[in-house]
């Protein structure tokens, strides 16, 4: 899928649980917890490929289309676009190549192996260790307590998040690559392990954190004070509704609570307030989630501590004193809340604990061998992700703590390996350092001269009009956003690398790069900083010693389709050679419907990722290989073209092949360059034809040819 | 460094008129750095052969490859095969290459495809500027580092001439006149009474008029 020529494939290196060296890799990549190549779908969509961008997506992630609506993001915390503006909406264009690409076919993966392997819980961790258990040649069956799979996604996120028909889809592909689902069959009353162990070889528990935790505070038994979870699960699937007349009180300042809050508005609550220790700094839920709580009134009171819960005579709820929080965590860092003198009441007749979550009651494991410690807890090998039971391993946020579903994803990747390991009899330890190093904060020097490109907000529903309903709020980027904010990419590390070998040390790069990657160190030594690089490409079609490469193979890869298109195009007549640029308007659906249907036989279209990246040596292989003309058809300086200089460098390149041209006694008119605006881009047919009568004009002999 | 330009293509399809099989011959040192005869060059220069004789109907096979530095026998041996499978070699280094070339495969005719300039330095990227002569008895010390023999039209010692008008010379309008640097220069310096003292003719026997340079080493030679 990716074409990194020097990186090692994600399955290998995994699979070598880790020990092997590895190279580096961006940091987007390295952050994500299941190592998502998020350069490689990033520049897909880029370039207009959203359903290769979907299949590079798939690969990775069992719950892509999830993860498309409401991923954490991590990758976005380590994008080193951050440093320059903002870190690119790689979320955002996740849930673009979803939404826009075609899902790809899955193959059910063929049964090598002899044993079988079953996972309890198809929640996040469960449905990835099952799917890469498939994978390694497994017969795996999921065993799911509920109707559905999807763990908290399905039993807890609320539909305005997450519209259900996604997740039904991502799961509907894990079991098409050979996963048996079965459905309402619970551990520990249709289930035991050791009927289980009976039939499979390896039994995996993602049972994940399903308990809502409440305050020991007075009022807590009252009538109306819920728990998160069971409102968040009867709301969504039970049509659960306030009576009018009830202001509701969450209690908790993560995204659970964010969760409880929005909801509540949504079931009809007069007015929701939400109250916790943490100041709004401190706050656990993304910021993005506390700022959309607000939009839609939600009324926060942060460093709040709940006391009690007022009652009338009566026993309902009027009310919940809060005390004055003066800080969260204690020196060490160590959650022990100091609290201060301030005493208030807040009114309100509902009360949503909405402060953590716990497993549950894991007792009927111990009586199979599978020991609990005194707080409730599965006692687990981290290294060898087992229990204490052998062949049963645990994943996902039993054993590693409340987290997003990408991570309790990774532990699921990782707990595959571990029970292959187990299969194989050989040792297995999930502590080795993970093999996907990356690199640091891109200098100073180069943050100064990269482009600033402001990130586009995702559109979302007005907040007036969302919060009335459980529809999807966010509306997501359409074409052109995520064209222009994928182009935000600066793929880290995957352009100009040095063939030290060959390099004449000329300082051409150096002297040509926008970006000062090349560089002379204070001892006079010369480098290219590969991991500063902003993969312009400029330095390559100049280099006098092509001892500049990229370190990812997607140039190459597009260039390289220049043979076959000439050798098509001729079949139809005197071919012309068309190299294009691939971002901006070049990769709209529009354009790619033109290619397909519109273009003219004879018309080879050599999509490039900039135009700037076609150097004379190129143009002319395409005389060589029978194109009578040449068309480099870059675009105008637009806003979200990320490059420098790259108009100015094409029409140099193709002023120097008219210039060899003339030598050999071909007419230099046989090479046109243009800037194309957006709308020419659009109406491409026009330009095509303009192209085209010249060439044909050369061709009759109204040309400079010499005879 | 050496500075070279690639002679016209017409000019090298001539020369290559009679050969069916070619070898273009870049070299990985000056004539790389001076953008005229590396790999890239050399690749440019083949496939421009290329297209002109299929577009002329003539058969033709063309190669390209880079040698490190086509002035050192030893690297011109690691490219012996194409060379012997070549009817014609095309050297695309200075003189020194071309005729290196002749010398280690005395039996295959290699032909220049690049016109060896001059040497001197990128004043600026696409920009070369000639200043060195290579007279073999340098007198840099003596006009503070500006030399006469490149930089004066006349290779004199004793400019400016009559022909320095506004700081250049009257061979061209582009061209600064050498004397008329080095004399701002040793005027910057406080040393322009130098110029008065009275030195004897230079000794030309260094420099080319001597005849071919040879130079012998005994500490280094085996």
């Amino acid at each position: 899928m990716s074409n990194k020529q020097n990186l090692v494939p994600v399955p290998a290196s995994v699979q070598g649980n880790a020990s092997a060296v590895s190279p580096q890799y961006p940091p987007c990549q390295a952050g994500c917890p299941i190592n998502t190549d998020v350069q490689e779908y990033v520049r897909q969509i880029a370039t207009g490929d959203y359903s290769k961008a979907l299949a590079v997506i798939t690969e990775a992630n069992p719950l892509s289309a999830v993860c498309g609506m409401l991923c954490a993001h991590p990758c976005e915390s380590e994008c080193r676009r951050k440093d320059v503006d903002e870190a690119v909406s790689i979320r955002a264009l996740k849930r673009f190549a979803v939404e826009n690409g075609h899902w790809p076919e899955v193959q059910k993966a063929a049964i090598t192996r002899p044993e079988k392997v079953a996972v309890v819980g198809g929640g996040p961790a469960g449905l990835m260790a099952a799917r890469e258990l498939a994978a390694l040649g497994f017969a795996v069956t999921i065993f799911e307590r509920t109707a559905e799979c999807g763990g908290a996604i399905a039993n807890f996120i609320p539909l305005y998040r997450l519209p259900m028909e996604w997740l039904r889809k991502d799961v509907l592909q894990v079991a098409a690559r050979g996963v048996e689902i079965r459905t309402g069959v619970e551990l520990g009353r249709e289930l035991n392990l050791d009927s289980l162990s009976a039939e499979y070889k390896a039994v995996v528990l993602a049972l994940g954190l399903p308990v809502s935790r409440a305050l020991p505070i007075a009022g807590a038994e009252a009538k109306d004070a819920l728990l998160a979870l069971p409102f968040l699960n009867g709301a969504k699937f039970q049509g659960f509704n306030f009576a009018p007349g009830r202001r509701v009180i969450v209690i908790g300042g993560g995204n659970v609570a964010m969760d409880v809050a929005r909801t509540a508005l949504r079931c009809g609550a007069e007015n929701v307030q939400l109250v916790c220790l943490e100041c709004r700094e401190e706050m656990p839920a993304f910021a993005w989630e506390i700022e959309e709580a607000l939009e839609e009134g939600v009324v926060m009171y942060p460093a709040w501590g709940p006391k009690r819960i007022v009652l009338d005579d009566t026993g309902n709820i009027t009310g919940l004193e809060v005390q004055e929080c003066l800080c969260v965590f204690d020196e060490q860092k160590r959650f022990n809340p100091k609290l201060g003198e301030a005493l208030q009441v807040l009114e309100g007749n509902t009360v949503i604990f909405a402060i953590g979550q716990a497993n549950d009651n894991l007792s009927y494991l111990s009586e199979f061998g599978v020991e609990i410690t005194e707080r409730g807890l599965l006692k687990y090998n981290q290294r060898t992700m087992q229990t204490t039971r052998s062949g049963v391993f645990a994943c996902g946020e039993l054993v590693f703590g409340p987290g997003s579903a990408v991570k309790a994803m990774s532990t699921g990747r990782k707990t595959a390996l571990a029970v292959k390991a187990y299969l194989d009899g050989v040792p297995f330890d999930a502590g080795l350092p993970e093999p996907f190093t990356t690199f640091g904060a891109l200098s100073p020097s180069t943050v100064e001269k990269v482009k600033r490109i402001d990130r586009l907000p995702v559109p979302l529903l007005d907040h007036d009009t969302r919060k009335t309903h459980f529809g999807h709020a966010e509306v997501g980027y359409d074409e052109r956003m995520a064209l222009c904010e994928s182009r935000r990419c600066m793929d880290c590390a995957a352009g100009a690398q040095c063939l030290d070998e060959i390099c004449a040390v000329c300082l051409t790069c150096l002297r040509t790069c926008p970006y000062g990657v090349p560089h002379i160190s204070e001892d006079g030594v010369f480098t290219i900083r590969n991991e500063e690089c902003q993969a312009c490409g400029l330095c390559v079609g100049i280099c006098p010693a092509r001892a500049i490469r990229f370190r990812d193979g997607y140039v190459e890869a597009a260039l390289g389709q220049l043979t076959e298109a000439v050798l098509l195009a001729s079949k139809n007549g005197p071919p012309a050679v068309v190299f294009c640029c691939s971002y901006g308007a070049f990769a709209e659906k529009a354009f790619s419907e033109y290619l397909r249907h519109h273009k003219p036989a004879n018309l080879a279209v050599v999509r490039v990722p900039c135009v700037a990246k076609v150097d004379v040596e190129r143009i002319l292989q395409a005389f060589e290989q029978g194109a009578e003309a040449i068309l480099l058809a870059g675009c105008q300086q637009e806003e979200e073209c990320t490059y420098t200089d790259v108009a100015k460098w094409a029409g140099k390149r193709a002023a120097r092949a008219r210039e060899i041209l003339a030598q050999i006694g071909l007419d230099g008119e046989r090479i046109e360059h243009l800037d194309l605006t957006v709308d020419q881009v659009r109406n491409f047919a026009g330009v095509a034809d303009g192209f085209l009568s010249k060439v044909e004009n050369v061709l009759n002999g109204g040309g400079g040819d010499s005879k | 460094m050496i500075v070279g330009e690639r002679k016209p293509l017409q000019e090298i399809l001539q020369s290559a008129e009679q050969y069916e099989k070619i070898l273009v011959l870049g070299c990985g040192e000056c004539v790389t750095v001076c953008m005229a005869g590396g790999d890239k060059e050399a690749r440019e220069t083949a496939l421009a052969l290329s297209i002109a004789r299929n577009r002329a109907g003539k058969q033709v096979q063309v190669e390209s490859k880079t040698v490190e530095r086509q002035c050192e026998f030893e690297y011109l041996e690691a490219t012996r095969q194409q060379v012997e499978d070549a009817d014609l070699v095309i050297s695309l280094a200075c003189g020194v290459g071309v005729q290196t070339m002749n010398m280690h495969y005395a039996e295959k005719l290699t032909v220049p495809g690049l016109n060896t300039t001059f040497m001197g330095l990128p004043l600026r990227q696409g920009v070369w500027m000639e200043n060195c002569l290579g007279c073999g008895d340098c007198v840099l010390d003596e006009t503070l580092g500006i030399c006469p023999i490149a930089r004066c039209s006349k290779s004199m010692l004793n400019g400016p001439c009559g022909g320095s008008q506004d700081g250049k010379c009257e061979v061209s309008k582009e061209t600064d006149c050498g004397w008329h640097l080095i004399v701002e220069r040793m005027t910057r310096f406080g040393k322009l009474d130098c110029l008065a003292e009275v030195r004897p003719p230079k000794d030309w026997s260094t420099s080319h008029s001597g005849g071919p340079r040879k130079m012998v080493r005994e500490d280094v030679a085996l």
